[in-house]
């Protein structure tokens, strides 16, 4: 009768694993709602600083925008790497560790500053004896502007200070609820396409000068581009998560039903040896 | 009286003001007043407070600074941060009021930072009084 109190505590823990894999399943399809609200409503602020600065761009020198000049010589490597807090999103973290990882070996570990924004990476890489600069700790549970506007004034200064000549950031891309893919984009020194047209911007007073405002935009312009990948990588997670306890969640549903098989099959089993013993018994007893 | 049409634009929210008839916005050099029909221009902001007058009612709003855009169809406030005031939290203003305070004394830190959050600071406790 062993077997049979077995499969059935099996039973009851597989169905409470089930449980808990549906409500992680529901919580981060409502996180990635609300995180895909909030990239559609950074999308008026980012695009109009874009079209400002394009379109002073044609009238400023800039070589006056340190953060658009390219340096004479590259030779470190700034990386910033955008991870979750947390497992259990299938291959969400590992994918952008290995193609951190990739790039660090391939550019040499002397060469590369990491900078990390959640803990998975960065408990990769201070386990595996990289040189973490920096780490951003606890920064998903509470998303707010002001922390990329943190993140983007640190990097810009270490970019100033010529501690690091180019950043990339490798993130997760948030292509759709299905399917996520691991980017790697150059963030500084900051590249625009320069507008060839000419800009209907005429007749403006600018206050105090050209200069001066595209002086101060570009740093905010950098901002709001950490924020998008915050929010790219924050929606890309909630999806990955989503699928991954959908998965376990059939998987669950799967053995469930196959222990639930296994269990009848003992019980029929039980009862026929049952049967047998008492009609072998009154058998013996008629004789 | 004219009125002119006022959108604030945040990295995580957009606001819409109809029958605006009076901005008042921290320029880098001052404050500057603005009306309807105002010539075109793109105005960079600083630190400071900004005034509404819209519809007979009067609202306070602190900012860490930011752009106006004016054009002939309305004027839009592109702002990293805003807050009215009356949700401007007092005491977390204080705390970090406190805070930026006591870091400007230590030579050790980032002291322009410093400067700029105590600024930022004052700015939104000087707002928050206003309401």
């Amino acid at each position: 009768m062993a077997n049979l109190k077995n499969i059935r505590s099996q039973i009851k823990s597989v169905t409470s694993i089930q449980k808990v894999t549906k409500a992680m399943k529901m919580v981060a399809a409502a996180k990635l709602r609300k995180s895909q609200e909030n990239m559609e409503k950074g999308r008026p602020y980012s695009n109009r600083m874009k079209d400002l600065i394009s379109n002073l761009m044609n009238d400023v020198d800039s070589s006056l925008l340190p953060l658009l000049n390219r340096p004479t010589k590259t030779t470190k490597y700034g990386i910033v790497l955008i991870t979750a807090d947390r497992g259990l999103a299938g291959s969400f973290n590992s994918n952008v560790i290995k193609k951190t990882e990739n790039t660090i070996n391939a550019l040499g570990k002397e060469n590369a500053v990491l900078f990390c924004i959640g803990k998975k990476g960065f408990e990769y890489f201070s386990k595996r004896n990289f040189d973490v600069e920096k780490y951003y700790e606890d920064l998903w549970l509470d998303l707010n502007y002001n922390k990329a506007i943190n993140i983007g004034q640190n990097i810009i200064e270490y970019f100033l200070h010529h501690r690091v000549d180019k950043v990339d950031v490798i993130y997760n891309y948030f292509k759709n609820a299905a399917s996520q893919e691991v980017l790697s984009n150059q963030i500084l020194p900051i590249e625009f396409e320069q507008e060839e047209k000419q800009s209907s911007l005429k007749d403006i007073i600018y206050e105090p000068s050209k200069i001066e405002i595209i002086k101060s935009l570009v740093p905010k312009y950098f901002n709001t581009q950490i924020w998008q990948f915050l929010l790219e990588s924050f929606a890309s997670e909630q999806a990955a998560r989503m699928l991954a306890m959908e998965n376990a969640t059939e998987n669950a549903k799967e053995m469930i039903s196959e222990l639930n098989l296994e269990f009848n099959k003992a019980r029929q089993t039980a009862i026929t040896t049952e049967m047998l013993e008492i009609v072998g018994g009154a058998e013996a007893l008629s004789n | 009286m004219s009125t002119f049409h006022l959108d604030i634009i945040t990295p995580t929210s957009t606001h819409t003001f109809e029958n605006v008839s009076y901005l008042r916005i921290p320029g880098l050099d001052g404050l500057i007043g603005i009306e309807a029909n105002h010539a075109n221009s793109i105005i960079a902001l600083n630190i400071g407070e900004i005034k509404i007058n819209t519809s007979g009612k009067t609202l306070y709003f602190s900012t860490s600074g930011g752009f106006t855009d004016i054009q002939s169809k309305g004027v839009q406030l592109l702002l990293e941060t805003f807050e009215e005031s009356k949700n401007i939290n007092k005491k977390r203003a204080e705390e970090s009021y406190k805070k930026a305070k006591e870091r400007l004394g230590d030579k050790s830190q980032n002291l322009e930072r410093a400067n700029k959050s105590l600024l930022r600071a004052k700015n939104r406790i000087s707002v928050f009084n206003k309401k």
